[in-house]
């Protein structure tokens, strides 16, 4: 069998989702570092961004993305979820979204659909304030995920148009995602 | 043979399964440190639309869960991912605790996103082996719900998933006769 990457593939030959969680990011990896335990709501750090490395072996399309809201939406705050480039340039985000639905999944649309190219990325997120707002796993710390590449940028919402990354000194990996998928969920 | 890198390759068990690489679900169980190995009960009469990948070609012959306590009526199937179902079972009376194996149609599952799914008639009294992450994680891994849906309907009306369970449904293609 043949490994290099096919440049040719439908869509629906690709996942539904990816997630943080997902076999393509850093999740079960991390479980096999951490004590990583199910996210819960969780006190986000004002304007914190936090990007998770993710893998893609074929073509991928990014209509949208999405995280999980806290219990505690006062503002209500801004959450940006995008999609980096290794060396730091954002690729595509959804833009500052005020969050809604406190303890529920929320979906936002790409500022633009993006078709990603076989390789690797980062996953993008950013939130305006400190409050339990946003859905994290639990039981995480900041040395495995600095072993996982996982960087942070302070001051850093809306997400930047370069990030600036640095290790992380925050021990929060929320639960987000993007999906090529343009509704349903 | 696909020339695109394989990252599930087929199981040695010769199964596509919820709780097996092959689904987001599993994906998340396993990176929480929690698993499929719980009896649990489902809501009554609600299909769950549990994703997979399927990367090789192949031919689904078979399809079993794992019952806790017997009661009531189940039917499991595989939808493709626009929401047509491809194959299932029927509806059919819940068997003693143990592995429930259902003979389906020999189907053929190409590359692509599939759902398998269960729908169970009881709600509390028929126990079926689960995970139970929480309802909104769940849809954030892409499982969806259908209400009334017994037995599974030739279409799917993929409503967002409410339900803080996974069943565990396995689907055989290759090995011998379970």
């Amino acid at each position: 069998m043949s490994f290099w990457p096919q440049v040719s593939i439908p869509d629906d030959d690709t996942p539904l989702l990816i997630n943080t969680s997902s076999f393509w990011c850093t999740g079960l990896s991390m479980k096999m570092m951490d004590a990583t335990t199910a996210p819960v709501s969780t006190a986000w750090v004002a304007n914190l961004a936090i990007f998770i490395p993710f893998n893609l072996p074929w073509p991928y399309t990014v209509s949208r993305f999405f995280w999980v809201n806290g219990a505690t939406l006062t503002g209500p705050p801004n959450t940006d979820v995008g999609i980096f480039a290794v060396d730091g340039r954002k690729i595509v985000s959804t833009g500052n979204t005020a969050q809604s639905g406190a303890s529920t999944i929320q979906f936002a649309n790409a500022s633009t659909t993006a078709r990603l190219a076989p390789g690797r990325y980062y996953l993008g997120y950013s939130n305006s304030a400190t409050l339990a707002d946003t859905f994290c796993y639990g039981g995480v710390s900041v040395g495995p995920m600095a072993s996982h590449q996982i960087f942070q940028q302070t001051s850093a919402n809306p997400l930047p148009s370069s990030a600036t990354f640095a290790r992380t000194s925050n021990a929060l990996i929320p639960f987000c995602g993007f999906t090529r998928t343009s509704s349903g969920f | 043979m696909a020339d695109w890198p394989s990252y599930f390759p087929p199981e040695a068990s010769g199964i596509l399964s919820t709780a097996g690489p092959e689904s987001v679900v599993a994906q998340y169980t396993a990176s929480i440190g929690t698993d499929f190995a719980t009896a649990r009960a489902h809501g009554a009469n609600i299909a769950h639309y549990v994703p997979v990948i399927v990367e090789l070609q192949i031919t689904i012959y078979q399809m079993s869960i794992i019952i806790g306590a017997q009661a009531g009526n189940v039917d499991v199937g595989i939808y493709n991912e626009g929401g047509t179902r491809l194959v299932s079972a029927g509806s059919t009376a819940a068997g003693a605790a143990g592995i429930q194996v259902f003979d389906v149609t020999d189907t053929i599952l190409s590359p692509g996103c599939y759902y398998l799914t269960l729908v169970a008639s009881t709600a509390t009294t028929l126990t079926i082996l689960a995970a139970n992450p929480t309802a909104t994680i769940i849809r954030g891994c892409g499982q969806r719900q259908q209400a009334s849906a017994l037995p599974l309907p030739s279409t799917a009306t993929f409503a967002a998933n409410a339900q803080g369970i996974t069943p565990l449904i396995n689907a055989h293609f290759t090995g011998a006769t379970v």
